[in-house]
């Protein structure tokens, strides 16, 4: 290629690029040339013509840079509660984080059983004192006075020397008839 | 074509400080990245998606951005380019599956009865270009980048970057003259 090809052909390419910049830089296409004018026009054509983002995706795309782009959010859920079911199929531990709230004091299962143990017991000893006052009276390991006035020779607070014939008197009431 | 109109002049592609923020230079550039990474995947549903998968790597690569490579619109419309072309891949490997999207460059509705002409007349311009042309003309007037820019997200010389956007200029030109 001759100097003076590409001499020429570095005018045009000057000469296009600056008829472009021209035309959107005044936003018209006021040349007297006409090839000019055709490249103006053509530029304002296609820069009036580009695609518009739609208001709904701008305004999710706004909150999701002003949040800084949170992990795990993509535009689908972006600023979305997370719903019920997402919930609930989240493991436990983020649950709590996933409904939106602060995670709760962790408790170790060790102090659940040694709970578990606890009440255990205490139910335990509820029903067995329940148990014995529905026992009959000579089964009774604690009587009421009256019991013993009605049962002579049985002991109060009873023991193994009462069958021996030896007599006890009865001691205070320990216990209050009802 | 006919008289002049009267259009939006190019967008300033104000730079900003070497302290500007994100948010700044996304507010400078959303509506652009949109247009341009609509304007090269022809799928505005798609762009959608790409334009913020775009911003969201910008955003975990702030830190990378380094002033004497280029500016961060040059930096910024690279990434938006390479999420495009990906998207592009991923439509390749799948392409037979979809049909033929329509083109949303161009296709809005224009207040005189002449800009509608003009516009269907470029719409269908645009379909012979080659990709890479297109993708020149995208950078150029829907992204709204110089010559320099360009040439640093295509990682071309100005020069280069100069002619051949030329001759996407003047292969559209001659292309609208044939329609119109």
């Amino acid at each position: 290629v001759k100097s003076s090809d590409r001499r020429m052909e570095r005018e045009r390419v000057e000469a296009t690029l600056a008829a472009v910049d021209a035309a959107l830089a005044s936003g018209r296409a006021a040349s007297h040339d006409e090839r000019e004018r055709e490249l103006g026009q053509l530029a304002l054509t296609l820069h009036a013509g580009a695609p518009e983002p739609p208001a709904s995706f701008a305004a999710e795309l706004d909150a999701r840079v002003a949040a800084g782009f949170a992990p795990n959010g993509d535009m689908s859920s972006a600023g979305r509660r997370p719903s019920w079911t997402d919930r609930m199929r989240a493991p436990a531990r983020t649950r709590t984080a996933a409904a939106g709230g602060a995670p709760g004091p962790r408790i170790g299962r060790p102090a659940l059983g040694v709970l578990a143990a606890v009440l255990l017991v205490v139910i335990g000893s509820g029903t067995l004192l329940a148990g014995l006052g529905q026992l009959g009276p000579d089964q009774s390991l604690r009587g009421t006075s009256q019991d013993a006035a009605e049962r002579p020779g049985s002991a109060v607070e009873g023991t193994a020397g009462d069958e021996a014939g030896r007599s006890v008197a009865p001691s205070a009431p320990m216990t209050t008839a009802p | 074509m006919g008289e002049a109109i009267a259009q939006p002049v190019r967008p300033v592609a104000a730079e900003g400080s070497s302290r500007d923020s994100f948010e700044d230079l996304y507010r400078r550039t959303s509506r652009r990245v949109y247009a341009y990474v609509a304007s090269v995947l022809r799928d505005p549903s798609a762009a959608e998606e790409v334009t913020a998968q775009a911003f969201e790597r910008a955003y975990r690569r702030r830190a990378t951005f380094r002033p004497r490579r280029g500016s961060r619109e040059a930096w910024l419309f690279a990434i938006a380019r390479n999420a495009a072309l990906d998207e592009l891949r991923r439509r390749k490997r799948r392409a037979t599956l979809e049909t033929e999207l329509e083109d949303p460059w161009c296709a809005g509705p224009a207040e005189l009865v002449e800009d509608a002409e003009r516009r269907a007349a470029v719409r269908s311009a645009l379909a012979v270009l080659e990709p890479r042309e297109r993708d020149l003309i995208a950078l150029e007037f829907a992204a709204g980048l110089g010559n320099v820019e360009i040439a640093k997200v295509l990682g071309l010389s100005p020069s280069n970057t100069g002619t051949r956007l030329h001759r996407a200029i003047e292969k559209l030109r001659e292309a609208c003259r044939e329609e119109l």
